[in-house]
């Protein structure tokens, strides 16, 4: 099976500044992809990279085509909402439903309005009359609407409330998603959409530090409550992060057997959020931190 | 074909202002003024040299009864005719500002990325703006200048009916009706095609330009000529934007001209003068045509115009 992406030393700079490094990673298809990073971190340049919309040098091949060069080829099966773009303030919602419909062949209609009916946006209504959320709702329906092969999300609940980003989160999961689609998303807000990711990826300065299945991340990584009388035994094992929660050490290991670990205390599935924090603070840092508290 | 149709009607969508009530507004003015100047006209009297005073409604018998066909048609067919001056510079001031905004302002509000994730190729996108102010803008003027026309025949005709004059042998008879909206629709599509190296020219800023687009196109072209002027003692720069915008007014004149010509042939015919309209250097369509500055201009209009597509293709965009 072809992957829908496979990017080889893909590099880009802006000026002296690197934007993105020697990045290598695959996706295949029916995946749901999270891409996690700081600000700054690459994150938009990379999915510029795959939406064609920007020059790059190595090797990248998004379902197949040389997303900068044919590009006009890749949009008809690329669906992508950037966290910034907005919709035009002028046109009319009902103009914004036939423009997609005349130009996007994979563009389903009734499926768009089958949306539009959850929200409260009127079809007369102007973009520029409509509320932040609305705007972005309305956008999500524009293109959930459209069967596409890859479907890119850059924060794409930004401005929505908890009810909306809930309900979205689940249509996207059980209306839109199937196995013929892969899906990328990256937001702030990691805790609300890593129950519905396959592949996590994480990136920092450009690079990817991390790039794993959610299965493998939850096999090697765990995080352990460690009981008082365990806390030296339990920071010897280097944990790439120690948070305490209510006096209590919180460890989180990568690579250390789970047998071992439970003799310490309760084992679990680190979070994606504490697995990032973990992993941007960097190992360094934290056997740093270790050792001072060993101290 | 379809996307190519959805792109115009994008456009009309975002412009309806200027591409139509713009011009619905100017008719509205010109039949309000038309009618309140017969409203006012015809309750007074007007003073005349020859046939002492007279009111409005008894001119107009005069000028029924004693004019002459061909007078009549001239006279009707080139005020009827006249209507595509103030709209073609009304059309070229909502082209200017439509040009500079069209490849700059969706930029600027980042909604480039929602139009760039749909299936469009950036040609699409940039010839759908050109053919909108280029073939979909005058197709609607000249609708307008149509219908315009045929009100204010319509008012004339009222006028008659209330003077006791004949409407038809008047008015309608000679008005040539047909043949001027023919002459108008060619005149406003041959103005576009002298039009052409502007409409590339702003595009191309307004593809390129970071800021105030209406700036960038206009204060270089001045410095140049300036500069130019003050080092050369030439004005190549300013005789060329002059060639191509007396080739605009040069192409909405030559329809007056044909009608001058043959109003001028006609009465040489009767009275054996000379036509006095030959004193006019306006180049016919056939003569423009046949112009080297005509031809280089859309050459230059085109190469712009690809560039525009070029830059549109592959700026990086902020994201």
């Amino acid at each position: 099976m072809t992957n829908v992406i496979s990017a080889n030393n893909v590099n880009k700079s802006y000026g002296n500044f690197k934007a993105l490094s020697n990045v290598n990673f695959e996706l295949g298809k029916g995946r749901i992809l999270g891409l996690i990073g700081p600000n700054g971190a690459g994150k938009t340049t990379l999915l510029k990279a795959v939406l064609g919309l920007t020059t790059y040098s190595g090797d990248l091949k998004v379902l197949g085509l040389d997303p900068h060069k044919q590009r006009d080829e890749l949009m008809k099966r690329v669906c992508f909402v950037a966290d910034v773009a907005v919709l035009p303030r002028w046109i009319k919602v009902s103009q914004a439903i036939d423009f997609v419909e005349g130009v996007h062949p994979k563009f389903n209609r009734e499926l768009c309005e089958k949306y539009l009916s959850e929200t409260k946006i009127k079809r007369e209504s102007k973009v520029k009359a409509l509320s932040k959320g609305m705007v972005a709702q309305l956008h999500l329906a524009l293109i959930m609407a459209i069967d596409a092969d890859l479907l890119i999300l850059d924060e794409p609940t930004l401005g929505l409330d908890i009810l909306y980003r809930k309900s979205f989160y689940e249509t996207l999961l059980n209306d839109y998603f199937d196995s013929e689609r892969t899906i990328i998303i990256t937001t702030h807000q990691v805790e609300e959409i890593e129950h519905i990711l396959s592949d996590l990826v994480f990136i920092q300065d450009g690079q990817i530090v991390l790039d794993d299945s959610m299965d493998a991340v939850g096999q090697s990584y765990f995080e352990v409550m460690v009981e008082k009388e365990f806390e030296e035994a339990a920071l010897a094992l280097n944990p790439m992060n120690v948070r305490e929660v209510f006096g209590q050490k919180v460890c989180l290991f990568n690579g250390v057997e789970r047998s071992k670990l439970e003799e310490m205390g309760k084992v679990r599935k680190p979070s994606v959020a504490d697995l990032f924090v973990a992993k941007m603070r960097g190992e360094a840092k934290s056997q740093a931190t270790a050792e001072g508290e060993v101290a | 074909m379809n996307t190519f149709v959805t792109l115009l009607k994008r456009e009309y969508w975002e412009s309806k202002t200027s591409f139509l009530w713009v011009p619905l507004v100017i008719t509205g003015i010109s039949v309000f003024t038309a009618l309140l100047g017969l409203i006012i006209a015809s309750t007074g009297s007007i003073q005349t040299a020859e046939f002492g005073s007279h009111d409005l409604g008894n001119l107009f018998k005069l000028y029924d009864v004693s004019v002459d066909a061909d007078v009549k048609a001239f006279a009707t067919q080139s005020a009827l005719y006249s209507g595509v001056y103030s709209y073609y510079m009304v059309l070229a001031i909502v082209g200017f500002f439509y040009c500079l905004g069209a490849l700059y302002d969706d930029r600027k509000d980042k909604s480039i990325l929602f139009w760039k994730s749909m299936p469009v190729s950036d040609s699409q996108t940039v010839l759908s703006k050109l053919a909108s102010v280029t073939l979909v803008a005058p197709f609607i003027y000249w609708l307008i200048i149509i219908g315009t026309n045929l009100l204010m025949l319509i008012i004339g005709t009222v006028f008659a009916w209330l003077s006791g004059v004949d409407a038809w042998s008047a008015l309608w008879a000679n008005s040539g009706f047909f043949k001027v909206a023919m002459y108008q629709f060619a005149a406003l599509y041959m103005a576009m095609l002298w039009a052409i190296p502007f409409v590339g020219y702003l595009l191309l800023i307004s593809s390129w330009t970071k800021k105030v687009p209406f700036l960038v196109a206009t204060v270089p072209p001045v410095l140049v000529i300036i500069a130019e002027g003050m080092i050369f003692k030439t004005a190549s720069v300013a005789t060329f934007f002059g060639e191509k915008m007396f080739g605009v007014v040069q192409a909405l004149v030559a329809p007056f001209n044909t009608l001058a010509r043959e109003y001028a042939q006609k009465s040489a015919k009767m009275e054996g003068d000379i036509p006095i309209f030959d004193e006019f250097k306006f180049l016919s369509f056939g003569q423009q045509f046949q112009d080297t500055g005509f031809w280089t201009g859309l050459i230059l209009g085109a190469a712009m115009i690809v560039a525009a597509i070029y830059i549109r293709r592959f700026r990086d965009e902020a994201f």
